[in-house]
């Protein structure tokens, strides 16, 4: 058994004088989950299409489980592969329990086990009930739960996720979070986001892709780390627009604030030093007076990240 | 082929439950009901609208005018409904994404697009089957009993042509990533095999010249000119080299 689920080597792909991904290295161990994160058009669809076999590369090469994603041995090999495209497309004449049927049938499993994989499936991302309707009756959220569904048929050793919870409501994505976590550590997961939460949630390791080049990767813990501390968001309690608007000016004062932005009872506060924010960001505020309902770390963005990348660099 | 009969079964299913099938098959029975109705009757039907210049008169019609009445019909309508069932094959699919998630498993893409030909032959041969079946059934009571086996080969040759076009339109299917590009080029194709046919030397090359053979069939009138194998074989030629250019096309296609 091939100890690597996913090797690019080189990979490029060009569409006319547009280089889409330009010379990626990647291996995915087996079990491994990584994130390539990157933000709109940085060229991570397109790793994942050539990851699946859907497109040809430029030059480089991907191999599946060993062997070459286009030859006829990578055929097979995509019985262990599992895809959820960015925009599933689905047949809106078929009803999800039949579109999971045509998937099993493509993957050749047995009469026998395509009831319990189907049924599994569908019970896995919460649509069993409305397992008889025609897709073209369900909304995205419903969709992309379908795409997750088709991509676990068949007990999958690598899952290729381009952007799995884009469409996804709020507890399609708790639901989604949990599911993946689950797979954490089971199945090799390659997921493609513009989310860096996503990524550091859901991913033991990330690479940083930056208008198709690769422009950092590590452990995702080290990796965020060293692109500097995260943002804080407050839900205030309404009150004295005064109070808020002196306590903004007062953060901003402080070394240790790098941007404080105040919008519709929502307090964001950017820091350089995450240790004293820790400790001095809650109390400043609640001096003032000033009720907070809800507090919240949040990462800096992915712009903000490549950014920052960029400046290290 | 991995994956073909999974997608063969997908591909019949989705043209009975968006009515192509249905319609595709009702549009030929009554076409081939149509044909013969009409010439059996045509004689009276003008007479029916008074006098009728000397030169436009019809005589009696016959057996002679039932087959070349559905010739025409046939070769007119076989390959449009052969270019309106195959220009969203491969296309649409592209443009849904289907083919993405489809292609994505273990099926090559050889099967997606073998799949995709033969489903669409499959309604072409039972919708050409019928229209044959009905003119031959309503020519037999309205003219007196026919014989079978000219009729099976008309059929042939009626579902030869229609499947020629339906290859032609898959090729355009997998090389343009719209259904009305397809479409374009079937029906240009079309038009340019039509405007070929009136070249007669040229014509016993073409799909058209499949039209005249199955009438001469039909009416036992096969000169010793006529070559039924080479006509045949460029039909023939023509649909394989459709398909290996669909073939070529789609598995360079990224999706």
């Amino acid at each position: 058994m091939h100890e690597l689920a996913l090797e690019a080597r080189s990979l490029t792909k060009r569409f006319g004088k547009a280089v889409a991904l330009d010379g990626l290295d990647l291996h995915v161990r087996r079990g491994e989950s990584v994130a390539i994160l990157g933000s709109s058009a940085a060229g991570k669809s397109t790793a994942l299409r050539l990851f699946a076999g859907l497109a040809r590369p430029s030059s480089g090469e991907v191999l599946v489980h060993g062997v070459h994603v286009a030859s006829s041995a990578g055929l097979d090999a995509r019985r262990r592969v599992g895809f959820v495209p960015q925009e599933p497309g689905l047949y809106p004449w078929m009803t999800a329990r039949e579109l999971l049927e045509f998937g099993a049938g493509l993957l050749g499993l047995d009469r026998g086990a395509v009831d319990g994989a189907v049924t599994d499936a569908l019970a896995r991302v919460g649509l069993a009930e409305a397992a008889d309707q025609p897709i073209g009756g369900y909304g995205m959220p419903w969709r992309q739960r379908l795409a997750i569904a088709q991509a676990l048929l068949g007990a999958p050793e690598l899952l290729l996720l381009d952007e799995p919870l884009e469409w996804l409501d709020g507890p399609g994505q708790d639901d989604a979070l949990a599911l993946l976590e689950r797979l954490r550590g089971v199945v090799a997961m390659v997921l493609a986001t513009s989310d860096v939460d996503l990524a550091a949630a859901t991913c033991e390791r990330i690479v940083v892709l930056d208008q198709g080049r690769q422009v950092a990767s590590g452990a995702a813990v080290v990796l965020l780390d060293s692109v500097g501390p995260r943002a804080y968001v407050f839900d205030l309690a309404p009150g004295d627009g005064l109070a808020q608007a002196g306590l903004v000016a007062r953060l901003t004062s402080e070394r240790w604030v790098r941007g404080v932005s105040s919008t519709n009872g929502t307090l964001r506060v950017e820091v350089r030093d995450e240790r004293r924010a820790e400790r001095e960001l809650l109390p400043a505020i609640v001096a003032t007076g000033i009720g907070v309902e809800a507090m919240r770390r949040v990462r800096p963005e992915v712009d903000e990240v490549i950014a920052r990348l960029r400046t290290d660099r | 082929m991995n994956g073909y009969r999974v997608m063969l079964e997908k591909e019949v299913i989705e043209l009975w439950r968006s009515y192509r099938l249905a319609i595709t098959c009702v549009l030929f029975v009554l076409l081939g009901i149509g044909v013969t109705v009409l010439e059996r009757y045509l004689p009276g039907i003008t007479r029916l609208f008074g006098q009728v210049d000397a030169e436009l008169r019809i005589g009696k019609t016959g057996v002679p005018d039932v087959i070349d009445a559905l010739v025409r019909t046939l070769w007119l309508f076989g390959p449009l409904a052969a270019v309106l069932l195959t220009m969203g094959a491969i296309a649409g699919e592209r443009a849904s994404r289907t083919a993405a998630l489809v292609l994505a498993r273990p099926i090559s893409r050889a099967a997606f697009i073998w799949a995709k030909f033969v489903a669409v032959a499959m309604v072409l041969g039972l919708a050409t089957a019928l229209a044959v079946a009905a003119t031959w059934l309503y020519a037999s009571i309205l003219f007196g009993g026919l014989e079978v086996l000219p009729w099976i080969q008309v059929w042939l040759l009626a579902w030869l042509d229609a499947v020629v076009f339906a290859a032609i339109t898959l090729a355009a299917s997998a090389s343009l990533a719209s259904p009305v590009g397809a479409a374009t080029v079937g029906l240009a194709a079309f038009g340019a095999i039509e405007l070929g046919s009136t070249v007669v030397s040229l014509n016993l090359w073409l799909p058209t010249g499949l039209g005249e053979l199955g009438q001469a069939l039909v009416l036992n009138e096969l000169g010793p000119d006529v070559d039924p194998f080479r006509t045949v074989a460029a039909s023939a030629a023509l649909l394989i080299a459709a398909l290996l250019f669909a073939w070529l096309r789609f598995r360079r296609v990224d999706l």
